[in-house]
């Protein structure tokens, strides 16, 4: 299709928009959450004032009942130890002190909030927290013999609303990412769209075809322009009918002429952003339980033979096989019915799955449903697939699937981060039946936005748009790029990211909303770097040194945690590797359909590979984490990934060699 | 200009959602801060005003025989003005010893079950008889002799959560407004080049249908667009040519209809 220059230009639009949702938003949240500090700070502090007074009447009176039976005040012993075990209980206070009456300290302790001193210097020049502090005298009899001051740590209400920040942060993310996606169907289905059939109607009509008519909206210039054009096909063809066949033939070749015969046909044009909004909220709905499924699984009952680790594996292994299982039928059965009918017909299994999750009480209930889930999972983002990859044509293969891959992890770091929150505030069960609800939504989208053409079945197709083919041939160079660097890549994933992640910063004492976050950081990586890299690369051969940069990248991510250990070790690892897969992917998938012909087919031996390798690979690291330890398998992983890219290296080399000798 | 309106009108939603999620989260927490904050502090007095009565139990002694256990409970209770009644309960939940007047023979069915599912650790929850918290005596023999548990007046913070629900509101509007003001001059000034493409498209089509009611009255196909240079006519210029088109066929199907005649 002709771009024109009166065509919106899309990527740009997609930039700014971007920029402006997150300064408006991000602006926002500053300011509110600024104004939240400062107005909880005001709202606790009679109750801390109160908590002041009483650990100081407390300490007091212990102190006075020794006081009493004759002990100096500079005598008592384990003073001390009996202030740091008030601490313990207020974790608010910074300082407790016991001083004589010439002001000398005599015992003190330091509290439980150790950022506040350090904090300080910044956060205490934007704010002025209520430092409270209290003192009280100490009598022996009559007379005064010293006192007690005890301060609160002015930090102790912005430590309190950390977590209500951090969870805000991440829902402004998510709502920046559904904003984006309905702000580009809304700009798309109000001028983009209308534009693009206004213009294909144009030249079929400056080429003397009258056959077809387009959807005029309601109101505006663009409608009036369609009105017009189609009442042009109607008018002629109608009083073309009138017509004897002769006449009309006669006409047709005089003047080059193509008339509908009966009634003009309605153009159903389809395009890559028809399905961004309805597999970005199917993809966030059955991603929801991403960050808390092994926890969700590990705590639910299980049957004696099956061990913990195996249990929060079992889910993930059983959605990687009913992905495999699926994997070389998907792309058929979406050629054979139709993206849309297929798409539309995984939308109740989903919705059930989802829902029965959270009603589940056993492991095997789980894998099961998780099961289903992966079966309806793998059949719609297939069709979306087939769908884009038809949509933007075979010669704009990269388009339609960088569009798709930048969608479905927009779409997974969305959903996997609301997960995480509100299974957080509200419970699991929540969390299920919000994805329910976002996958019935994406469902009632499609019906919509699946209605062009990309979405028939294959045999409604005419000739002239046929350009699928069932057959695709496979070089050596497609089988290394699918066994070398898909499947590596695909088992980095579920072995890494979705296994060893979450428990290893459990073993570390993070809380399932933390670990959520930073499995989130891999995801937020594909989905801000891997539309950027595929901007950049063109050619196929700038495309395969990506892969390659991003395959050693990923070693360097995996190799890394030998040399230092802890979170931030592991933080580290996560983002480096979501870097070098932000670059895999998007060239993965074009390098593939390239190979294959720009057929859609030649995606099924590698989606099949992909996720037996992923399997196969967890199925491994699940059954030896209870003999080997967790650097040994990671280590294996970056091996495995080396050994691929330098098998996809040496038989592109090869097949260069082969073709400068012909 | 419809365009900008719709993606303001976006950006809006988007902002106000993402505050009232702000402030609806803020208000649960800081009703969560407020009651651990009495909750923790109601917990310590409770743990203090035990010490006697846990002796008493550590010797086997019921706790209802604790002399001056009114006393003890009073001197707690003076710590704090607002606290409405100091209890001392036995194992089952019959009440012993109380400060105030009118003594409920047994702490509530809801104390109960919360002092249950706290498995004897110290908690403190909002119930329809007050702010309760409570903390469990133990007998020598390692169990439950009964425990204390203070009553303190439960609607107000209620109403400090409504209290903060409106203030964060207050603000979350200011915000929004001046988001939604800033916000529009970045939008306007940002896709600028996008309202300029769709405002050259507006101009290319109403030129058009101007040129073409005067074409067919008569008058030559005349380009107003040509005086302004920065627009560029191409979808003006196919309009045109597709018209053409049309009008000739269209006068050609006539012709041949007379002819046919």
């Amino acid at each position: 299709m002709k771009v024109h220059d009166s065509n919106f230009s899309r990527k740009s639009f997609r930039v700014r928009l971007s920029a402006i949702l997150f300064v408006v938003i991000a602006a926002s949240v500053l300011t509110i959450g600024t104004a939240t500090i400062i107005i909880f700070d005001r709202a606790v502090e009679p109750e801390l004032s109160k908590r002041t007074r009483l650990i100081a009447s407390i300490a007091r009176e212990d102190i006075q009942r020794a006081l009493d039976i004759g002990i100096n005040l500079n005598e008592i012993v384990g003073l001390e130890r009996y202030l740091v075990g008030i601490l313990h209980k207020f974790n608010e206070v910074e300082r407790i002190a016991v001083s004589n009456v010439s002001g000398k300290v005599l015992s003190a302790a330091v509290g439980q909030l150790p950022s506040a001193s350090k904090e300080k210097s910044y956060l205490g020049e934007v704010f002025t927290f209520s430092q409270a502090s209290f003192k009280l005298p100490i009598l022996d009899g009559n007379k005064t013999v010293g006192d007690i001051t005890i301060e609160i740590s002015p930090l102790f209400v912005p430590s309190r609303i950390q977590s209500v920040l951090m969870d805000v942060t991440v829902i402004a993310m998510i709502a920046i990412l559904i904003a984006l996606e309905s702000v580009l169907a809304v700009a798309i289905a109000s001028v983009d769209k209308p534009l693009t059939r206004i213009h294909v109607l144009l030249e079929e009509q400056r080429n003397n075809r009258f056959l077809h008519t387009i959807r005029h909206g309601n109101g505006g210039a663009l409608s009036r322009v369609a009105a017009r054009l189609n009442d042009r096909a109607f008018d002629l063809a109608s009083r073309s009918r009138g017509l004897s066949g002769n006449t009309r033939s006669r006409m047709n070749n005089k003047l080059g002429t193509v008339i509908a015969e009966h009634v003009p046909v309605r153009l159903r044009l389809s395009d890559v952003a028809d399905i961004r909004l309805t597999l970005f909220l199917f993809s966030a709905a059955t991603e929801i339980s991403t960050s808390f499924l092994p926890i969700y699984a590990r705590d639910a009952a299980r049957p004696i033979w099956l061990n913990s680790e195996f249990a929060a594996a079992a889910p993930i292994l059983m959605y990687l096989f009913a992905l495999a299982a699926l994997s070389p039928f998907g792309g058929k059965l979406s050629r054979r019915f139709g993206a849309r009918n297929l798409f539309i017909v995984s939308v109740p299994p989903t919705v059930l799955a989802l829902s029965m999750m959270g009603w589940s009480n056993s492991v095997l209930e789980i894998t099961f449903w998780r099961g289903v889930l992966a079966l309806s999972y793998a059949t719609a983002t297939i069709a979306c697939q087939e769908f884009a990859v038809r949509a933007s044509g075979v010669n704009s293969n990269s388009a339609g699937i960088s569009a798709y891959i930048a969608v479905i992890f927009a779409g997974v770091l969305c959903g996997s981060a609301m997960g995480g929150v509100i299974s957080g505030r509200f419970g699991f069960e929540a969390a299920f039946f919000t994805g329910a609800f976002l996958a019935t939504v994406a469902g009632l989208t499609s019906c919509f936005s699946m209605r062009g053409r990309a979405g028939d079945p294959v045999s409604a197709w005419t000739s002239a748009d046929n350009t699928v083919h069932e057959t695709a041939s496979f070089g050596m160079s497609y089988w290394t790029l699918v066994t070398g660097v898909a499947a590596p890549m695909s088992a980095t994933v579920a072995i890494f990211i979705w296994y060893l992640t979450p428990l290893m910063l459990s073993e570390l004492a993070l809380s399932p909303a933390d670990i959520a976050r930073v499995v989130m950081l891999y995801y937020l990586c594909t989905v801000v770097l891997g539309p950027l890299f595929s901007h950049f690369t063109k050619t196929p051969k700038q495309m395969a040194v990506l892969v390659i940069c991003g395959a050693l990248i990923s070693v360097l991510a995996l190799y890394s945690l030998n040399f230092w250990q802890g979170v931030w070790a592991i933080v580290f690892s996560v983002t480096v590797l979501g870097f070098g897969h932000a670059a895999i992917r998007i060239p993965l998938y074009v390098l593939a359909l390239n190979a294959g012909g720009g057929q859609t087919s030649c995606l099924t031996p590698m989606r099949l590979v992909e996720r037996c390798g992923a399997a196969v690979g967890l199925a491994i690291s699940a059954l030896l984490l209870n003999n080997l330890d967790v650097e040994f398998i990671v280590q294996a992983l970056a091996v495995a990934v080396l050994f691929g890219i330098v098998l996809f290296v040496a038989a592109n080399a090869y097949e260069k060699m082969k073709r400068g000798m012909m | 200009m419809t365009l900008l309106r719709r993606i303001w009108a976006a950006v809006i939603f988007v902002n106000l959602m993402v505050l009232s999620i702000f402030v609806g989260f803020s208000a649960l927490q800081f009703g969560n801060i407020n009651s651990g904050l009495v909750g923790d502090r109601l917990v310590v007095l409770a743990e203090r005003t035990a010490a006697p009565f846990e002796a008493a139990a550590k010797i086997g002694l019921p706790l209802s025989t604790v002399r001056n256990a009114k006393a003890l409970l009073e001197r707690a209770r003076q710590f704090d003005e607002e606290i409405i009644n100091i209890l001392v309960f036995d194992a089952v939940g019959n009440v012993v010893q109380s400060t105030s007047l009118e003594t409920p023979t047994k702490i509530s069915i809801e104390a109960i079950a919360a002092r249950n599912a706290s498995q004897g650790e110290p908690w403190h929850r909002e119930t329809a008889d007050g702010f309760l918290s409570s903390i469990d005596i133990v007998s020598s023999n390692g169990e439950t002799a009964g425990g204390i548990m203070i009553v303190y007046p439960g609607g107000g913070s209620l109403t400090r959560v409504l209290a903060m629900t409106t203030k964060l509101s207050f603000v979350a509007i200011v915000t929004l407004v001046l988001s939604t003001v800033v916000g529009y001059f970045m939008l306007s000034f940002a896709i600028r080049p996008q309202l300029i493409q769709f405002e050259n498209i507006e101009a290319n089509i109403s030129s058009f249908e101007k040129a073409a009611w005067r074409h067919a009255a008569g008058d030559v196909w005349d380009d107003p667009l040509h005086e302004k240079r920065h627009v560029k006519s191409e979808l003006y210029e196919l309009l045109k040519q597709t018209e053409d088109n049309y009008t000739s066929i269209g006068k050609s199907l006539a012709a041949d209809k007379d002819y046919e005649k």
